[in-house]
């Protein structure tokens, strides 16, 4: 694992604090500034014990993005979480959740009775997703495209679109086919890019999952224009962190699918959706960690060019899902609260579009509202369209 | 759509101003930024030196006239994202109060703030449990600096409570119910005995969403005004300014990207560390703030980090900008890249309390030209 830099460098300014969303709806919380540089400067000096409270960090890392001075708040309160004590119990089901590349294997067992997860400390209120896995015969179709002479695109294929939600990885590829491209899925195996173990403080295991994930992906980037990814927080953590806290990096440009989108398509694509008449409102959503690693505003604009009715932005700051946070007892009024926001921000039903699976099932339980990646409404009004013409 | 695109780096309030003049002015605009601006660190009232005095030298003089219509357009654009700024009635300079107790110039200020022409006896109040809520210098000072009565009472602390409790945490709490009857019994209880009509001032973190409406309920309530006085940072005035100008701006269309610039072409075009690129027909620089290391275009066109007073680059082409500190990205002008805000050389508002009239001066300047270079 790399060093740290400007770890030390906080000049208190407390703008981490105010952006923090979890500090606003936690009354315990004791914020980013207390458990990230103030907790570490202790650390160094070989004299701090853990804060209560520091695993209710999301790892949204909206904090860092505030701070004019580069401290990496977040990830000095990810080394916080690792020595925070917690009970054997609780370390047992963390290590379940932070391997979600295993349940993307079995994505059935959720399937479970609720229950069942209740002694593991696995909250019973929060929706699960529905298992839709990859089928072998859908990925062996999607490799036989790849001898065409077309431009190659490759999609990082995720735990949670592996497991959950394949059809938004079919409907990713056939948009990219639209535009010209085919689309490589990988990597062929399932791996996850760490982010979960890092989010809860296993740092070790977190650069391990990374390690054997950038091997896989590695293997297959020969001949692609480039990398799309289709969840925000994976996005970040192989174009960002990996070479940040890893020293890994991926030869070929990594980009998330909406800015891909809106980058490569020509004007003729937008008009095609465009033009289709009785599309439902749409609401934009920007996770956490979009708006930290490239921004607000892509998902808007792309869909301000191909939704008929004016898109509206979901005016929430955290949805509270957080990966595999909102599925932990201990945090589920903390989502909870970030989460109702949505509710009460939305002037009249309509569609959500995030680029998030865990952010999607949140918000749909919620709102009450169907929640989906932009991918699968692109793709489901360009199929609409072939129905029309 | 429009045709004319801008880049705005920087989302500290002279970034947010050239933004959302820029849309009134048909631009579709993009603005970069590597982190939160100082808007949070700032209580959103906009200052104009320490009198309006005709010689008072601004690095760029407007008319009364131009001046007048400046902050009209501007009180216009605050009540946008729902926010009314009280612009003073008669010419002098009216003052707020700070927690140490000073009297501090300010010019147009938002409702919820106090802000008087004439100093006044006022109640200070305290909250037991906020750090800065220190109510008994603060009113000594008062005192003494202003020749009126100071009254202080002191708020217990509220349920809950406990060494984690900021600002934000208070404003959070205020904004619920059961924190909104918190207030208004324990402010009802303390205020007992204290002369009515007497104005009252309470540390500023009375909710960040409902704060009008709150200190409307206890003016009411209690039969004389209530009003807040600023904080250091983080300013809970400055974030309520920031999160619904910000709401407002995402509406608009406006595209917030995160990133660092690394490079600024005349083209113009900003490249980003990360290998982005982003041209548009002007480009803004309002980086050069309270948290940008106020470097200045001075000129001849160079421009110089005051701090150790150093060259780091000429305005024709700006780059390694990122090699100079990310504390310190600065600033060319002239033709389609141009200096706003703190950027913009000659002005030191830290020391003439003018930060306001340099941001609306470098601004409308700023817009003139890139108007100008289209035509
Ligand atoms: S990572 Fe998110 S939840 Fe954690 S301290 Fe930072 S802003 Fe708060
Ligand atoms: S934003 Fe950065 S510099 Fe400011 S208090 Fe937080 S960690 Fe420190």
């Amino acid at each position: 694992m790399k060093r740290f830099e400007y770890e030390d460098a906080c000049i208190k300014c407390s703008l981490c604090v105010t952006a923090c969303p979890v500090y606003r709806v936690d009354q315990q919380f004791p914020g980013p500034k207390a458990l990230g540089p103030d907790w570490y400067r202790h650390y160094q000096a070989g004299e701090a014990k853990p804060m209560e409270h520091v695993s209710d960090c999301t790892f949204c890392q909206l904090c860092e993005s505030a701070c004019p001075v580069d401290v990496p708040i977040a990830h000095l309160i990810a080394v916080h979480k690792e020595l925070a004590s917690q009970s054997p119990r609780l370390a047992v089901r963390d290590y379940l959740l932070t391997h979600p590349q295993w349940l993307a294997m079995v994505p059935s067992l959720v399937k479970l009775p609720k229950q069942l997860g209740v002694p593991l400390g696995i909250s019973s209120s929060t929706q699960w997703p529905a298992p839709s896995p990859l089928q072998r015969s859908r990925r062996h179709r999607t490799h036989q495209r790849q001898g065409s002479a077309t431009r190659r695109i490759g999609i990082f294929v995720d735990c949670f679109t592996r497991g959950f939600d394949s059809e938004t990885l079919l409907a990713a590829s056939a948009v990219l086919e639209e535009l010209g491209y085919t689309a490589v899925p990988l990597p062929s195996a399932s791996h996850c890019c760490g982010a979960a173990a890092y989010a809860s403080g296993l740092l070790g295991e977190a650069e391990r999952t990374a390690r054997s994930t950038h091997r896989a992906v590695r293997r297959m980037t020969s001949g692609l224009e480039a990398v799309v990814t289709l969840n925000a927080t994976c996005d970040d953590t192989l174009r960002v962190e990996w070479p940040r806290y890893f020293g890994l990096t991926i030869p070929v440009p990594i980009l998330p699918f909406v800015d891909f989108v809106l980058d490569r398509a020509n004007p003729g694509f937008f008009e095609r959706i465009h033009g289709l008449p009785g599309q439902e409102l749409i609401y934009t959503h920007a996770t956490c960690r979009s708006k930290v690693a490239r921004g607000e505003g892509s998902l808007f604009a792309l869909m301000e060019r191909v939704s008929e009715r004016p898109p509206q932005i979901l005016e929430i700051s955290c949805c509270g899902a957080a990966g595999s946070y909102a599925f932990k007892t201990e945090h589920t009024k903390v989502a909870r609260a970030l989460g109702h926001r949505a509710k009460e921000v939305m002037g009249e039903p309509g569609i959500i579009l995030t680029d998030s699976g865990t952010c999607a099932i949140h918000l749909q339980e919620l709102t009450g509202c169907q929640t989906i990646h932009p991918a699968r409404w692109l793709h489901g009004q360009l199929k609409r369209q072939e129905v029309l013409r | 759509m429009s045709s004319k695109t801008a880049i705005v780096v920087g989302r500290g309030p002279a970034g947010m101003l050239s933004t959302s003049y820029l849309l009134q002015r048909g631009y579709q605009v993009t603005v970069l930024a590597e982190s939160d601006g100082s808007l949070g660190m700032w209580p959103g009232d906009f200052s104009f030196g320490r009198t309006t005095d005709a010689f008072q030298a601004f690095p760029i003089e407007l008319s009364s006239a131009e001046w007048s219509q400046a902050f009209g357009e501007l009180v216009a654009l605050y009540r946008s994202f729902g926010v009314t700024l009280v612009l003073p009635q008669a010419q002098d300079i009216p003052h707020t109060v700070t927690a140490i107790g000073n009297m501090r110039p300010t010019f147009a200020t938002p409702n919820w703030q106090y802000a008087s022409s004439e100093p006044e006896s006022l109640v200070f109040v305290g909250i037991d449990g906020l750090a800065d809520s220190i109510v008994g210098a603060q009113a000594a000072t008062y005192r003494r600096r202003s020749g009126c009565e100071a009254y202080e009472v002191s708020l217990s602390r509220p349920p809950g409570w406990d060494s984690s409790w900021g600002t934000i945490r208070f404003a959070a709490y205020l904004d619920g119910d059961a924190g909104a009857s918190w207030l208004a019994a324990t402010l009802r209880e303390a205020l007992r005995g204290v002369p009515s009509g007497i104005p009252v001032v309470l540390p500023q973190v009375i909710g960040l969403e409902h704060t009008e409406k709150l200190l409307t309920q206890l003016s009411e309530v209690g039969k004389r005004s209530v009003s807040e006085f600023p904080l250091l940072s983080p300013s809970i005035g400055g974030v309520r300014v920031r999160d619904r100008w910000e709401r407002l701006l995402r509406q608009q269309g406006v595209r917030f990207v995160s990133g660092r610039v690394r490079e600024v072409q005349p083209v113009p075009r900003a490249l980003l560390t990360d290998g982005r690129s982003f041209e548009a027909d002007c480009l803004l620089l309002a980086s050069g703030g309270v948290l940008g290391g106020g470097m200045q275009v001075t000129v001849d066109g160079a421009i110089v980090d005051e701090l150790v007073n150093r060259e780091v680059g000429r305005m024709d082409h700006l780059d390694a900008l990122d090699a100079h500190g990310h504390r310190e990205i600065d600033c060319l002008g002239g033709g389609r890249v141009l200096a706003v805000g703190r950027a913009m050389g000659g002005w030191n508002p830290n020391r003439d309390h003018n930060g306001g009239a340099m941001l609306l001066a470098t601004v409308r300047t700023a817009l003139g030209m890139c108007e100008e270079v289209d035509r």
